[in-house]
């Protein structure tokens, strides 16, 4: 009871004093503002690529092993000359692991292409052509929001058919209904017989919205499924309780017997998962949370030098208030409970500043860019907390300094 | 109402700790106490803030300042062992603090 009416009335006098000095609360509480939104704006952009990531990562599959001819690593060190040389998968090879491999659920043959799609006189240039064997959809994750997916019979005499993703539905045929249209791609006809669910725009990989799926056995009339160019790769899905180090070791065994390497040959293919890719980035985050870290910190430390300042000259023009308060019976605590408040109030202010320009941006980012970035929980809260300390310890020997004040000389001065 | 006269040792000694305290603070924001979780930021900056206002204490030669400088620096020293991340310099500049706060404790003051 005691102590909230102390803080009610500390309140009421520390809100009086940064009303009445409008600009010079404006001016101290930059300080904080700038190191808040340096600090939270970097963390809220890791945070969320950082989320990005995962969800892009999570559809592609995290028990989903690629057979590749590159391996997934990152780093200035990347041997290539050691990998140029190697065959790329062949679709011929797809039946023989199917057959022996005990702990794959599915496995599936893709290629990707990128080309221009028309349909009328609309075209869009530069999408992905993704030409994959029939278990596709028992290996990636997706949903189709109309239509259907393909037959086995349809995948396996090559029928001209495709799946086409949300942003080439919208584009192509606006305002009609793309299934049982037919698109051109290379100056052949494919009907569209499903359209994939919105996906979002993917960090890692290709999105499903951009994308135009035909079944392989099509493809191979058009493209050479061999060339390197268009990255053919075998995806394989684990079983439900296989791990993906047990799925890889079958794999690396079935492989080198299909290619028939000598045991101490080295292996001519790379097994990758998408774990991989996470994990390349995690140097990157590293780095740039380091860097806001740093330049946001000593931002925060200079803002708490600046209210510091300002409550010093506070305490300096109301010393003869200060006198006056403790003749009346106000005690030590009181004063400085008065100042501390309207540092803590100050610097808060300052962060809640920070954090609105960080939300107005955010907001405007995902308006031209849509890259998802969110301010999240974690960042206001650490926000709000970092401001209130910072506006504590900054605001504390000012504070301290003016209830230790002797009152007859405080009201002299 | 007279301060007490602060001896040499101790203006030194709060000057290396008022120093820790400054270079420590971007600390309660770092990357990796973030991925402790949600609270640990505000646990270690309010350990951080009392340390700090325990310093201004016993600069002014104020046994509350003591006191709260011993309680801050065990909750600070279990807090690291607790998250392993505990090591032996950690707990050089308290040592030295509480050692030096306690040869001249009872020259300090017992009002606020």
């Amino acid at each position: 009871m005691l102590f909230g009416s102390i803080f009610k009335e500390s309140f009421l006098f520390a809100y009086h004093a940064l009303v009445s000095n409008k600009l010079r609360t404006i001016l101290s509480l930059l300080g904080i503002t700038i190191g808040i939104f340096a600090i939270i704006s970097v963390f809220t952009v890791i945070d969320s690529l950082e989320k990005n990531i995962r969800t892009s990562v999570a559809s592609l599959g995290e028990n989903v092993v690629f057979i590749q001819k590159w391996p997934w690593e990152f780093g200035k060190d990347y041997p290539w000359w050691k990998y140029m040389n190697r065959p790329v998968p062949a679709v011929v090879e797809l039946p023989e692991l199917q057959r022996r491999s005990q702990y794959a659920e599915a496995m599936t043959f893709t290629i990707n292409a990128n080309n221009t799609v028309k349909f009328e006189n609309n075209s869009i240039e530069n999408i992905n052509i993704t030409c994959v064997s029939h278990d596709y959809n028992k290996v990636k994750t997706f949903e189709l929001q109309d239509g259907r997916y393909f037959t086995e019979m349809e995948s396996t005499a090559g029928r001209n058919i495709a799946v086409i993703g949300d942003n080439v539905a919208k584009s192509l045929f606006e305002n009609k209904n793309p299934i049982g249209e037919s698109i051109k791609i290379i100056g052949r006809k494919i009907s569209v017989i499903g359209i994939f669910k919105k996906e979002g725009s993917s960090i890692v990989g290709k999105s499903l919205d951009d994308m135009v799926l035909i079944p392989i056995n099509y493809a191979r009339n058009i493209v050479d499924l061999r060339s390197d160019r268009l990255d053919p790769m075998v995806m394989i899905r684990a079983k439900d309780g296989i791990n993906n180090e047990a799925l890889k070791s079958e794999l690396t065994g079935i492989m080198r017997s299909i290619r028939k390497l000598k045991p101490l040959a080295d292996d001519d293919f790379a097994l990758n998962e998408t774990s991989m890719l996470s994990k390349g980035f995690d140097p990157i985050f590293e780095i740039i949370g380091l860097a806001g870290w740093i330049i946001g910190g000593f931002s925060i430390i200079v803002g708490g030098f600046g209210i510091a300042n300002i409550m010093f000259v506070s305490v300096k023009e109301r010393t003869n208030l200060i006198g006056i308060q403790k003749s009346l019976g106000a005690k030590n605590y009181f004063i400085l409970t008065q100042f501390l408040i309207e540092s803590v109030l100050l610097s808060l202010l300052g962060g809640l500043i920070g954090l609105l320009l960080v939300f107005i941006i955010a907001f405007f980012i995902n308006i031209f860019a849509d890259l998802g970035i969110t301010l999240n929980q974690s960042n206001v809260i650490l926000a709000i907390t970092v401001s209130v300390l910072i506006g504590l310890i900054s605001g504390f020997v000012p504070a301290y300094t003016a209830s230790q004040l002797d009152p007859v000389e405080a009201m002299r001065s | 109402m007279k301060e007490k006269v602060r001896p040499v040792a101790i203006t030194i000694i709060c000057i290396v700790a008022f120093a820790f305290v400054i270079i420590g603070f971007p600390n309660i924001f770092s990357p990796f106490i973030k991925k402790l979780g949600i609270g640990y930021p505000a646990l270690f900056g309010t350990i951080l803030a009392f340390n700090f206002i325990s310093l201004v204490g016993v600069w002014h030669m104020k046994k509350w300042g003591a006191y709260i400088y011993l309680i801050t620096a065990m909750i600070n020293q279990s807090l690291l062992l607790l998250i392993n991340r505990w090591v032996f310099t950690d707990i050089i500049v308290p040592l030295l603090f509480i050692s030096t706060t306690y040869y001249y404790y009872k020259q300090m003051d017992n009002n606020l």
